[in-house]
């Protein structure tokens, strides 16, 4: 499980002043992140391809 | 004949005596009603809705409770009444938008610090690097929240995760959605939701 404050942008990894945390092997950790993820996976739309 | 001059509703009247008592002694006796009304607390009447201790099957929300349908615990605030019961995760907002449930509500979860860390700063500290193994690693399922996305080494590991069977979705916020990103062009393989943002 990765999580911190970085964007997935170029800015993020090039000049801005991030942290990036990889957690494994907390499946319990884990379980109540992808809880999180799917409320917002719930009430977020789809995205239709623009390219 | 004796108080023939009074009135045939005295003489039948309170207290259920004989005849000649009430006959022998006229006087009037007036009862008065006290009447108390135990709901309501003494003092000066007023608007008063009366106190329910014990709400029927621990769903109705308390008549002074306002509030009840931004709640999501159990017990009394589980259900709103039902004219301000709404849809999943919205409440009441601005006329045409719905706004999502506030997420205060939900408690703090306390679990044991178990696994191994990895930690990379930016910049140039490899943050990129790591998640790019991280996504290399993962072999069921990907699941990304994000506010923007435009990283192409990572769109890239993420296109890869899916091409080999990984479940990858993403869920960005609702603003990027007409941002031109690069990682769009790359990711649109994998399943990219945009997010309403907490307002």
């Amino acid at each position: 499980m990765e999580q911190g404050r970085f964007n997935y942008t170029r800015a993020a990894d090039g000049s801005n002043a991030e942290n990036v945390l990889v957690r494994s092997n907390n499946a319990k950790l884990a379980e109540v992140y992808l809880r999180d993820w799917q409320r917002h996976w719930d009430h977020s739309e789809p995205v239709a391809a623009m390219y | 004949m004796r108080g023939s001059g009074e009135p045939q509703w005295l003489r039948n009247s309170w207290p259920p005596s004989s005849r000649a008592t009430a006959q022998s002694n006229p006087k009037p006796i007036t009862t008065v009603v006290l009447r108390f009304r135990l709901d309501r607390p003494r003092g000066p009447l007023r608007r008063f809705r009366p106190l329910t201790i014990e709400p029927p099957n621990g769903n109705t929300p308390h008549p002074n409770d306002r509030h009840s349908h931004l709640c999501h615990s159990s017990g009394r605030h589980h259900l709103a009444r039902p004219e301000r019961r709404f849809r999943q995760n919205e409440c009441r907002g601005a006329p045409g938008r719905t706004r999502l449930r506030r997420p205060h509500r939900r408690r703090p979860v306390t679990l044991p610090a178990t696994g191994e860390l990895e930690v990379a700063f930016s910049p140039h500290g490899g943050c990129t690097a790591l998640i790019v193994k991280v996504i290399n690693s993962a072999q069921h399922s990907i699941r990304v929240l994000a506010y923007s996305f435009t990283s192409a080494p990572i769109a890239k590991a993420l296109v890869e995760a899916h091409k080999r069977g990984v479940d990858v979705r993403v869920v960005v916020d609702k603003s990027q959605k007409s941002a031109r990103y690069t990682a769009h062009r790359g990711a649109r393989q994998v399943q990219l939701h945009a997010s309403r943002r907490w307002e």
